[in-house]
This record gives structure tokens, sequence and C-alpha cells, in this order.
């Protein structure tokens, strides 16, 4: 009940910002008689009535007491090794502009690597190069893709 | 009986058959990297086809869509990531397929499936030009918009067990939709005052995210971590029982890929999605829908392969392009000096037949193709698993900053993955939320332009034929799910049959 209640309290709020960000959206002399608002105010107002229906659909499992039961799960953990591939995905976007294409992906590769249980070695260094020289021939030099800032330049 | 034996003869006395084959082996490859549409592939290709001969230089485009089109299915069922946007319904039973150590078997029927669809389609593209240019053309924006309505009435039974889930997750794939400038009077919405969502976020990007990144997230965050479970899978085309079984999926995949194929921007996404739903409908097995189904997996691919073909018809039949591939296709024609229409069949006759000769070689260098590069393919996704994910995340990072040579969408790639990963986590179906995204836009703009044809008068919509057809066909779509959702809850509850199959 209480995951199904929480869903149902972020699809509201998403509606609330979702309906105040529309009713923000300029008008224009171009505009036609549903207007560039219409649509997301319906959208908004459709995600707000699933939000309610949810609630309380999780309100009468409560009391009706059909609480499913679900594998017990370290919620935490799975968030934290979770937000670590995620974070590996964000240093990579804050490096490659500096670094260049090649030497953040070997960076991203050998992380990932050591990440799912790998332990540091010359391999895994050896294994990141390689991987990201043939990404780099693939979509730079095979399909002429210029990635970015290739070794730094 | 003529123009089959100029077509003949074209395959003896030029190269269309190497050219044939190169364009379907760069098509694979280019459809198998997420973010490199078949349209990128083919542009890519664009100005070698200068300086060739026209006949060839519109097989080898037509010859890379058609690969491309089929190697969007590869990482769709090996790692979960739809190369293009047509191939997600094929990540469904696909990937659980993979999952279960049965990722040769899925690839064989995706394979067997796609060249079955692909000559269905050339076969229509040769034989019912006429009459499905006549179809084209008798598609209005209300027609169009009730399309978009039919394409999203297979949410109710796309939900999975919790129909507000699914129906909630397609509001949000809708909301999605919204991002950028306004069909109709081009003011800015949702952008934030980045420009770089101005043009909207590519519907490859939040697929990319919610499958692959989640899946990514998922592995990760497993307890124990899984090992891969396809070790020693080999490619396996489906024998005898089974091609009798993915008969049924095939046609239906084959129909709806042919009549959504030849409109304008309806393209294999929609097929895909509309396939594999009627594929489930008339199964005896529904319940294995979902859960590493060959039926599942046979529908959407039979359908975008199909779809592949037949989205030639308007190109060549009036010039319209109803997808960038096709637009790229019509740059090559224009670029060579052939105008589209009427006058091309009969003053450039030799082209066209050529054409279909060289996507006959295509089809055909699908299947040799396929069983080359496919056991390579299962050999790279049975890795150590940690190599197999980093790789992955490696793919993901190249194939998306390639579709804009944007760092932009890789944040937005992520974004959509951290939700994905939310998603699954609470148990609000993909699938909903995609469809949401793709057709958004295509309800949106027709539903609008209708109204400004009419003056907001609403009859419009049901003095069209095809718009009113394809709207009551809808409205019989919802209340059949409905109903049978109802029905299998009820006995569901009466302990007859397992809840999950509803």
């Amino acid at each position: 009940m209480a995951r199904d209640l929480v869903c149902s309290v972020v699809l509201l709020v998403v509606a609330a910002g979702y309906y105040y960000l529309a009713s923000g959206i300029a008008s224009s002399a171009l505009a036609d008689e549903v207007g560039a608002a219409g649509l997301p105010t319906i959208y908004a107002f459709a995600l707000g009535t699933i939000g309610l229906i949810m609630a309380l659909q999780a309100v009468v499992k409560g009391l009706l007491n059909r609480v499913e039961v679900g594998e017990a799960v370290d919620l935490g953990l799975m968030l934290r090794r979770a937000g670590g591939v995620l974070g590996i995905g964000i240093g990579y976007l804050l490096i490659v502009s500096v670094v260049g294409y090649m030497i953040a992906l070997v960076i991203v590769l050998a992380a990932m690597l050591i990440y799912f249980g790998e332990r540091a070695s010359g391999r895994i260094a050896l294994a990141a190069t390689v991987g990201a020289g043939l990404f780099w021939i693939l979509f730079d030099r095979l399909l002429g893709i210029p990635m970015p800032g290739i070794w730094g330049l | 009986m003529e123009a089959v034996f100029q077509g003949l003869g074209l395959l003896v006395t030029t190269p269309i058959v190497f050219v044939a084959m190169a364009g379907v082996g760069w098509g694979i490859l280019g459809g198998a990297l997420p973010g490199i549409s078949p349209s990128i592939a083919m542009a890519l290709l664009l100005p070698l086809t200068y300086g060739m001969d026209p006949g060839l230089a519109i097989v080898l485009l037509a010859s890379t869509y058609v690969g491309a089109e089929y190697g969007g299915s590869i990482p769709a069922i090996l790692i979960n990531t739809p190369g293009t946007n047509a191939a997600a319904a094929t990540v469904l039973d696909g990937y659980e397929m993979q999952r279960q150590g049965r990722g040769g078997e899925a690839l064989g029927i995706s394979l067997y499936s796609g060249v079955i669809g692909a000559f269905f389609g050339l076969m229509m593209l040769i034989l019912l030009s006429e009459p499905l240019a006549e179809v084209a053309l008798a598609f209005t924006p209300m027609a169009y918009c009730a399309l978009g309505v039919l394409g999203l009435s297979v949410i109710v039974s796309l939900s999975g067990n919790s129909l507000m889930k699914g129906l909630g997750a397609a509001v949000l794939g809708l909301m999605v939709a919204t991002v950028g400038s306004d069909p109709i009077s081009g003011v800015s919405r949702f952008t934030f005052g980045q420009p770089e969502l101005l043009d909207g976020i590519a519907p490859i990007i939040v697929m990319v995210g919610l499958f692959a990144v989640s899946e990514l997230l998922r592995q990760a965050s497993a307890p124990v971590w899984e090992k891969p479970t396809g070790t020693g899978t080999q490619l396996k085309l489906p024998d005898g029982p089974m091609r009798r079984r993915l008969v049924k999926p095939q046609l239906l995949g084959s129909a709806i890929g042919t009549v959504e194929g030849v409109m304008p921007g309806a393209g294999g996404t929609i097929a895909s999605f509309m396939s594999y739903n009627e594929a489930r409908r008339w199964s005896r097995h529904k319940g294995e829908f979902g859960k590493g189904s060959p039926e599942g997996v046979a529908a959407p691919e039979t359908a975008n392969n199909t779809v592949a073909s037949t989205a030639l018809v308007p190109v060549l039949s009036f010039g319209i392009p109803g997808s960038n591939s096709a637009a790229i296709l019509l740059g090559g024609l224009l670029v060579h000096g052939l105008l589209p229409g009427p006058r091309l069949f009969m003053e450039n006759g030799d082209v066209v037949i050529g054409l279909y000769a060289g996507l006959f070689v295509a089809t055909l260098s699908l299947m040799v193709l396929g069983m080359v590069i496919l056991p390579v393919c299962l050999w790279l996704v049975n890795r150590p698993k940690a190599y197999l994910m980093a790789f992955i995340y490696a793919l993901i990072f190249s194939g998306i900053y390639s579709i804009d040579n944007s760092l932009f969408d890789l944040g937005l790639v992520l974004g959509a993955g951290a939700v994905g990963f939310l998603m699954r986590l609470t148990g609000f179906p993909f699938l909903p939320a995609v469809l949401g995204v793709v057709l958004g836009y295509l309800v949106e703009s027709n539903y609008r332009r209708s109204l400004v044809l009419s003056g907001g008068d609403y009859a419009i919509f049901w003095e069209d034929p095809i718009a009113f057809g394809l709207l009551l066909v809808a409205t019989l779509f919802i209340i059949g799910s409905l109903g049978t959702r109802s029905w299998l809850g009820w006995r569901a509850l009466r302990g007859n049959t397992p809840p999950e199959s509803a």
C-alpha cells in the first residue's frame, strides 16, 4: 500500500507542476482554438485523476488488509548500487569535454569493470584502452561522427 | 513477365548484387548501434552515391534502409536496447528470451520473421503500388489523428497488472512528447530556456534510457549479481512446428505493416506495437506474452520489416517522404535527376525494376548476413558480465551522442534511465510510456490541424470515413481489452487462473 500511495503522490505532484508550467506557456497570434497549452492542460488533469484513483485504490487495499507481501529487499542498498552506475555516467559527462572522448571512455570502461567486480589490474587498463579505441574507430573514423575533443583537442 | 526477365538481366549484368549486400551490411551495423537511425546510416552513404549510376545509388540507399530496420532488433533482443524506434516492441519478449538463455532462438525468429516481412513488403510494393498509393493519398489530418489514437488504444492491453499504472505511464509519455516547439504556433513549451529542447526529445533517447540504462541500473542493484544466462546459446532458426506457430503473428504483422507502411508519417513503430498487440489478442498462448513468447518477437519483426518496403510506395508514387529515411531516399532520387511520380515508372522503368531486383537481393542478403553476423553478436553478449555492462554503457554514450552531437542528450538518457529504474521498482510498465512519447506529437499536431480545418467543429472526425473507422476500431479495442481484463481479473479472484495473465 505504502509504495502505491507514494507513487500516487508523486503523480499528483508531477501533474500539479506540469499544470503550473502549462499555464505559463506564452500565447501566440498564430495560435489555433486549442492553443499550445490545450492538450498539456488535459494531460495534467488526466495524470492528476490517475494519481487520485491510485491513492484511493491504495487506501482501500490498506483498509481491506490486502497488502501484497513482496520479497524482502534492501532498498537502500539497491539505490546505492544503481546510483554508482549513474555516478559513473555523470562523471563521464563532466570530464568528456575536458579530456576528450577517448580518455573519458577509457575511464568509464575501467570504472564500470571495477564496479562490476573485476579486480583493478593491467588487464583492465588494456581492455578499457582497446575498447575505447574500437569505439573511436567505429564512430569517429568509420561513421564519421565527430566525437567530443579527441585527446582533449 | 518482361519486367521479371529485365530484373534478372540487371542482376547478372550489373553489380546490383554486391551493392545491395553492401547496403544491407552497412544498414545492419547502423541499425544495431543505438542512436544511428536508419536515416543516419543512409545519410552517411549519400555523398558516396553522387558518382554512382542512379539505379545502383538508389539500390544502395534502399538496401541500407532494409538492413537498418532489421538491425534494430539485434540489440533489442541481446542487450534490451532497441537500435531503432520500431524495434521497441521486440524488446518485450526478445530480451526476456535472452534472459532465459534463449537469445539464439529469439534472434533466429527475428531473422526469419524479418525476411518473411521484407519479402511480403516487396511483393506488395511490386504488385500493389497503385492501390496502396491511393490509400496514402486518402489520409487526412483527421485520419492521422485517429491512427495515433488507435495506436494509443493498445495501452490498455500493455498495462500489465495495473491499468492505472499503465495509463499513468502513457500520460507521462504524452507529456514528454509536448516538450519543444508547439506544432501549430511554434511557441516553445517546457524547454526551460534550453535550445537543445526546442526540437523536442527524440523517442530513441527515452527508449534507450528506459530500457537499456535502467537495465544496467537493475543489474547493478541486484542483491546477487546475475550471471549471463545465455552462455552457450547458438543461433537457432525456427523448426517446423515453430514455423507453423509463427504463421499467424507473421500474417498479422505483414498485413498491419503493409497498411501502416504506405501512410506517410505512420512508420514501423505503430505497426510493430499494433502487431504485437494483435498477435497477443489472437494467440493461443496469451500467457507467454511478456515472458519470452516467440510470437511476441515474430509479429513486430515481421511488421517493421514489411514497412521498410511498403514505405517506398508514397516516395516512388508521389514523392511524399513519410519518414527521415524516405526523405533521404527521395534526396537520392532527386540528386540523380529522377523525379518520383507516375513518370518515374514510365520514363525510368529500368531504375524502378533495378530497385525491385536490388531489394530482392537485399532481402536474401538479410538471411545470409544475419547467419554470419548473429553468432558473433551472441558470442559478444556472452562475455563476462562486467565487460558486457561496461561496453553497453560505452555504446550508449557513443550512440546517443551521435544523434545530435550533444552532451545534453546524454544527460537526458541518464535521466530517463533513472526514471526507468524507479518505474521498475514501483511496477510501472515502460511500453505505454514509449507509445505516448512516439505517438504524442502525431496525435496532437493532427488533432489541432483537423480543428483548424473545421473551424473548431469536432464533427469533422466522424465525417471523415477513414478517421471514423479508425476511431471506431480503437473504441472496440479499448472496450474489448477492458472486458478481457475484467473477465480475467474476476476469474483470478475466484482462483481459477493466476492474476498475472490479466
